[in-house]
């Protein structure tokens, strides 16, 4: 009976979004909200907008799918699914720390493994560009040294043995 | 999520269009940089936990602010990777031992949520420093240490004292160590452990379940010195042992095990004493010893896993399963709903399904997976041999009577792997026998990998029509059951 209650969920700007139960509990603090009462009305989230719920509710919403079906292959097309759903290019960046900011704040896990683990992949390749000049006058020396070797030694050396 | 929240902020500069650049008025579009300065602490550590470590060091050249953030890093993962020094070349000097001190000097988060130093080749003299570095873990309070050393059997790392007794640790992980045989060991919040090429004993062992009140998780690989293992928590679920020729483990005595899983190679005399609440168990091993042996001991551990209702089995196990079968012993009846083989499903393996066919009665879901290795890892001698020139349409037939599961239960068969043995008779012949004789089928999903091929730069096209003409004719095939769908899929790389 409970698996099919509806909960309302009202964004920053005031847009309402109606969701199953199964749905809003992936996230932890609505999950905690919902358990400790305070869901009868509408849950208000005051930091994320309509814009961001509505894509989080669809992250949701396939997550929550793709638990229910019973074929293992599903793994594969999920993580497709997620590569589509957080592909990135320059002008969407602030969607994506949008989503992180509301990942944290709704405690989804999984979505916030996902955007971080983007922004980690972004940081990896080198997708930010690194000034160069902080090296010469930023760090005390001993800071440099261990950046230096980081950026130098380090990285060739596991390129050495780790392929 | 409590920590710095510009939400706001954010949309505001980003809100509106691309500025042009002819625009000077309008404010320039966010850095990425600024981006992630925008994030609470504990997201940008969550970020930094994906990235290994060196390109963590790396980011304080993102910026001014970004300088000593790296230090608040809770995620320490040194890959050592042989450390080697070289001074041919002139410019190599890469020092592992330095390089970790460096950072662990620099860290200022009080608590490490993972500290892992693996690959670091150990001799005696690196003790104090390894003792050290684990000092600094232990005040650090961490949840998952994982130490992995390279080193010889015989210069194993001796864990000290003080690493019994760590009580936040969650997660475990040693390779090539060893354990004291006197201290008292109490892990109070561990719930998983695994142990790789190291010396136990069963002492040991039973110390480190007893210090381990909600251990779940327990592997034991390529072990050396355990005998019995004798698990009688509660809290332990899951129990991983991959032997090899030096691991002579014999008995696992484990009433509350939930799954089991055994790969590796096994000492001849092993069995299982009680297992009575296993869920899911894994047989993916092979044992020296002649046949008799091997037709021995698994017909006594099929007799233990009868009420299991998940279980693998792997190639070598099936062919002994398919050597009881030729012999004409009768398999138990068990309660197998859920079977998975890996196999290559050629003449050494299809008595193996047989048995198990006739033995799973209320078998609900079949899956293969087709392997590309040929396993005869057993000296088949002749008597035997000659057995295995049946004809396999007519071995599947003659026992359809057996096959009760075929009857109510089963539903769903899927093969993966296709591609590798596409064509291959046995594979065929099971398929057509399994649409035409189960009463219930709901799907059967065939799943080919179109590799490219050793090489060859793209995927052949004799190589495809030959697998589209294969799924044409299963899907030809006369099928039992109204409702069965045959779903083929063809990922391409």
């Amino acid at each position: 009976m409970a698996s099919s209650r509806k909960i309302t969920l009202r964004s920053s700007d005031g847009e309402s979004f109606e969701v199953e139960e199964a749905v809003a509990v992936e996230s932890q603090t609505i999950k905690h909200m919902i358990e400790d009462d305070c869901a009868d009305n509408a849950i208000p989230l005051p930091n994320v907008t309509s814009k961001i719920l509505a894509k989080v509710i669809e992250y949701c919403k396939k997550h929550v799918d793709a638990s229910k079906a019973e074929d293992r292959v599903n793994d594969e097309d999920l993580k497709a699914w997620d590569a589509a759903f957080i592909k990135v290019d320059q002008v969407d960046q602030a969607t994506l720390f949008d989503l992180i900011l509301a990942a944290n704040y709704l405690n989804i896990k999984s979505l916030l493994d996902l955007t971080c683990q983007t922004v980690a992949d972004m940081i990896k390749g080198n997708l930010f560009p690194v000034r160069n000049e902080w090296l010469n006058f930023t760090f005390s020396i001993a800071n440099r040294e261990l950046v230096l070797v980081c950026l130098t030694e380090w990285v060739a050396h596991r390129r050495l043995f780790c392929s | 999520m409590a920590g710095t929240n510009v939400h706001g902020a954010i949309h505001r500069k980003s809100s509106g269009d691309r500025p042009s650049r002819t625009e000077g008025n309008r404010a320039p579009p966010l850095r990425p940089r600024d981006l992630i300065s925008a994030l609470p602490d504990d997201v940008v550590r969550r970020i930094f936990s994906f990235l290994p470590l060196e390109d963590v060091v790396k980011t304080s050249v993102l910026s001014k602010r970004w300088q000593s953030t790296w230090t608040t890093t809770n995620h320490l993962v040194f890959h050592g990777f042989h450390g080697l020094r070289r001074h041919n070349h002139g410019t190599y000097t890469f020092d592992f031992p330095s390089l970790v001190d460096s950072v662990l000097i620099r860290c200022t988060s009080p608590s490490v949520k993972s500290f892992h130093i693996t690959h670091f080749k150990y001799d005696e003299a690196c003790c104090p420093k390894l003792d050290l570095w684990l000092r600094f873990a232990e005040a650090c309070r961490v949840e998952d240490l994982c130490l992995v050393l390279i080193t010889g059997l015989q210069f194993l790392y001796k864990l000290p004292p003080f690493l019994y007794c760590l009580s936040w640790l969650v997660r475990l992980e040693v390779g090539l160590c060893c354990f004291s045989l006197s201290t008292t060991i109490r892990w109070p919040c561990l719930k998983v452990l695994l142990i790789e090429y190291s010396e136990l004993s069963d002492d040991v062992l039973e110390r480190i379940v007893r210090g381990s009140p909600v251990l779940e998780s327990l592997e034991l690989h390529w072990c050396r010195g355990v005998k019995n293992i004798i698990i009688d928590s509660t809290s332990v679920k899951e129990l991983v042992l991959i032997g090899d020729r030096f691991s002579n483990t014999e008995k696992i005595w484990a009433p509350h095990l939930l799954s089991l899983r055994l790969s590796g190679r096994l000492s001849s005399v092993f069995r299982l004493d009680d297992i009575s609440s296993l869920v899911e168990a894994k047989i993916d091993f092979d044992v020296p010893g002649d046949m008799r042996m091997c037709c021995d001991l698994l017909t006594k551990l099929f007799e233990k896993l009868r009420k299991v209702p998940k279980i693998i089995i792997g190639g070598w196990c099936l062919q002994i399963l398919s050597v009881l079968e030729m012999k004409g012993v009768l398999s138990p009846l068990s309660n197998c709903q859920n079977l998975i083989l890996r196999a290559q499903v050629c003449q050494w393996d299809l008595p193996g399904i047989a048995y198990m066919l006739q033995s799973s009665q209320c078998l609900e879901k079949l899956v293969i997976h087709l392997t590309d290795l040929s396993l005869l890892k057993f000296a088949v001698d002749k008597e035997s041999e000659a057995r295995f020139n049946f004809d396999e349409e007519d071995l599947l037939c003659s026992r359809k009577g057996n096959f009760q599961c075929l009857a109510k239960h089963l539903k769903r068969v899927e093969i993966t792997g296709f591609a590798n043995s596409f064509g291959s008779k046995h594979l065929l012949a099971l398929i057509k026998f399994l649409l035409g004789d189960t009463l219930e089928l709901e799907k059967m999903i065939i799943k080919a990998d179109l590799h490219v091929q050793h090489g060859q730069k793209r995927l052949e096209t004799a190589d495809l029509s030959k697998v589209l003409s294969v799924s044409r004719n299963v899907l030809s095939y006369r099928r039992a059951s109204q409702n069965a769908e045959v779903i083929f899929k063809f990922p391409c790389k």
